[in-house]
């Protein structure tokens, strides 16, 4: 199986090649993604996997050959409006393998080790089902394998790597299980908003919403079935809540100590977290001062991001290797698939002509006692394997390293083997 | 091979917590593998086990009495209780506290010499066995309420500063450590109580209690009361968070030293006499 051939191929584009107004032209949501797939099979007989997130959208292909690959770029064209080509790359053979091992390990993605990705791939592959194939479904349990271990031998999937879902880590660095937690919101905007939502995804129970303008207040209270208070109604609820997310508009700060220093001491050492998100901060740095008090303001989450970061960062050599060591496995298997064929030939022509010649002889030896026969039988078995035992070897290391077509050419001249079967005979055959 | 076996545990506790405290040094790759963890604790713990199977075994006596054996059973209690640790919340830091005071135990026992004193734990009677050995049981699960706090104190630290460094990954929450402060410390002063109940009956029943000398009463009943008014105030929910966490340092702290001092009353100063 040569590289250059239109054997595995990968065509696509991502946040790196195209920018986001390309992106979302040519984004399928999976329930789009067999109608496609339908589509290129019907023009081209092409089995193929469509992976389509906000971030790519990648067409991989076992058989891809440039009839395929100019059918998939016409027809993103004619969706973009303007030529693919600008935005797309195409790879081919080990390169094309490798790619989307790095993409489902999260090495490719605009977060890196962002874990959303394996479950994208896994979901790309199911819809594809009825126009994937054996190689295809190979690649992609390979790719799943590859990121799944990543993300259990590395570091490269831990920590928080958004704001919001810094907020999440802090409060389960201090609380450990969320789940029963309270929480009182102070005003609103949109990063409470998603910080308070994976709050409660946590189990995180908001009880009690502030705004200055009640009416806001209940419209958020309503969205975390809280109740709405104003703020003179807040300050005794720093006693019993365990985390505060704060997001005013205020144009200085509103939680002071002496609003609060008082609930705080009849916590009876409690911890409570205060996430103070707001751009100016709504909490007086002195609140951190408190005992059992710990406040974060939006520097110090985004200090928790970069710091997630920095640790990603360093495990990219770490998933490199087991992303090496996975794709070696499936490049073993699906470079050897070349040489198959050929061996088989090869054993099917000598165990044909050993029988034969067995068969000649052993008329002509009729004197000999069954259990001689059988001794003689098991030696040319023997002989058989061993002359094959080096050309196979052969056959095999050459398809791993994609010289292999030029051997199987001179391995049926040499031993006179019928031609290999047309695609459309192969195809059947396979079937 | 008494010895092997117990440089051999020794070893193993101390890999164990290199393995946890190689993400602290900012490694590439540099991550805690809890299999690994697990499996290198439990081999130290099965080996320690082992060791002192084979000083019973030698001796004809549980390794209770005589400097050596007994700090080997209660490194031995302390690695086990912090591998139900591991095991039950599968965050390896308390191997980083746990550790480093196994090994040290160990080698300090190990610097004793084992030479087993046949017959000397069963001439003294059954009531020395539950004294020595709830005493053991009482100090590992106080250990263990240590090495929780320490945490505790590490990661509020790390937290009230603001620094999300390799601690801040690898420290399990405040509130477990909390928890299992309390839980050690809530199982750990009863039992050593009883410990200390059963060690001046024993006492009592063999030597009359008047034997009880004033270091005992000073340094022993001593700690045993200030540890007990912290255990009281932390069952009672009046300490609890940071607060508890120095008070249980100062409790450790405290046992630790007035065992040192009875140690050095009962045989030290007899050594040199």
């Amino acid at each position: 199986m040569s590289q250059g051939g239109a054997g595995l191929t990968l065509i696509g584009l991502n946040h790196r090649t195209a920018p986001v107004e390309v992106r979302e032209r040519l984004y399928w949501p999976l329930a789009e993604v067999p109608g496609v797939l339908q589509r290129l099979r019907g023009g081209s007989g092409a089995s193929a996997v469509l992976l389509s997130t906000c971030n790519r959208t990648e067409f991989y292909l076992s058989q891809g050959s440039a009839e395929v690959l100019d059918l998939i770029s016409r027809q993103a064209s004619a969706r973009l409006g303007q030529p693919l080509d600008a935005y797309s790359y195409v790879a081919r053979g080990r390169e094309a393998a490798e790619h989307l091992f790095r993409v489902a390990a999260g090495m490719d993605s605009l977060v890196l080790g962002e874990s959303q990705i394996q479950g994208q791939v896994r979901e790309a592959w199911e819809a594809a089902q009825a126009y994937s194939d054996a190689v295809l479904n190979r690649l992609f349990q390979s790719a799943l394998r590859a990121g799944g271990r990543v993300r259990a031998e590395t570091a490269l999937g831990s920590g928080a790597a958004s704001v919001p879902s810094a907020s999440v880590e802090l409060a389960h660095k201090i609380f450990g299980e969320l789940s029963g937690r309270k929480a009182l919101v102070l005003g609103s905007g949109e990063m409470a908003e998603l910080a308070m939502g994976l709050l409660a995804s946590e189990g995180v129970r908001t009880v009690m919403v502030a705004h200055r303008d009640l009416a806001r207040a209940a419209h958020v209270a309503e969205q975390f079935g809280a109740r709405a208070v104003t703020f003179g109604e807040a300050w005794p609820l720093f006693a019993e809540v365990d985390i505060v997310l704060s997001s005013t508009a205020a144009p200085h700060a509103i939680v002071t100590p002496q609003h609060i220093a008082e609930p705080v001491a009849r916590r009876q050492g409690r911890p409570l977290c205060i996430l103070d998100i707001a751009v100016p901060r709504d909490v007086d740095p002195a609140v951190g001062r408190l005992e059992n008090v710990f406040l974060y303001d939006i520097d110090d989450l985004q200090g928790v991001v970069a710091a997630t970061i920095g640790v990603r960062r360093r495990e990219l050599p770490a998933a490199e290797r087991i992303v090496q060591e996975e794709l070696a496995y499936f490049w073993e298997w699906y470079a050897g698939r070349g040489a198959v064929d050929i061996i088989r030939r090869l054993r099917d022509q000598m165990e044909a002509v050993r029988v034969a010649e067995l068969e000649r002889s052993l008329r002509r030896l009729s004197h000999l006692s069954p259990e001689d026969r059988e001794r003689i039988e098991q030696l040319t078995k023997a002989l058989m394997n061993k002359f094959l035992h080096a050309p196979t070897l052969s056959l095999r290391a050459a398809a791993g390293n994609g010289s292999d077509r030029e051997l199987a050419e001179a391995v049926r001249r040499l031993f006179a083997l019928p031609e290999p079967p047309g695609p459309s005979e192969k195809e059947s055959s396979q079937s | 091979m008494l010895a092997v076996l117990h440089v051999a545990a020794l070893l193993g506790y101390a890999l164990t917590g290199a393995l946890v405290a190689l993400p602290l040094l900012r490694l590439p790759g540099g991550t805690v593998r809890m299999p690994w963890v697990l499996a290198v604790a439990t081999g130290a713990v099965g080996l320690h086990f082992v060791a002192l199977v084979s000083y019973a075994w030698r001796a004809g006596a549980l390794p209770l009495s005589g400097m050596a054996p007994a700090l080997s059973s209660l490194a031995f209690l302390v690695g086990l209780l912090a591998l139900l640790v591991l095991w039950l919340t599968r965050e390896g830091a308390i191997a980083l506290v746990a550790s480093p005071l196994v090994t040290v135990v160990l080698a300090a026992a190990l610097g004793a010499g084992f030479e087993p004193a046949v017959g000397q734990v069963a001439s003294r009677g059954p009531w020395f066995v539950l004294h020595v050995a709830t005493s053991l049981l009482g100090l590992a699960l106080i250990a263990v309420a240590f090495a929780a706090a320490a945490l505790y104190l590490l990661q509020h630290r790390e937290l009230k500063e603001r620094r999300f460094g390799a601690i801040f990954r690898v420290f399990p929450p405040l509130e477990q450590l909390d928890r299992l402060n309390y839980l050690a410390l809530a199982l750990g002063f009863p039992i050593l109580t009883l410990g200390v109940v059963l060690g001046a009956g024993s006492m009592g029943l063999s030597a009359g209690l008047r034997a009880i000398g004033p270091a005992h009463l000073a340094a022993g009943f001593g700690a045993w009361l200030i540890l007990g008014a912290i255990a009281a105030l932390r069952l009672m929910g009046r300490l609890r968070g940071r607060r508890a966490a120095v008070s249980s340092i100062t409790g450790f702290a405290l046992i630790a030293a007035s065992y040192a001092v009875l140690v050095l009353v009962q045989h030290g100063f007899r050594a040199f006499s």
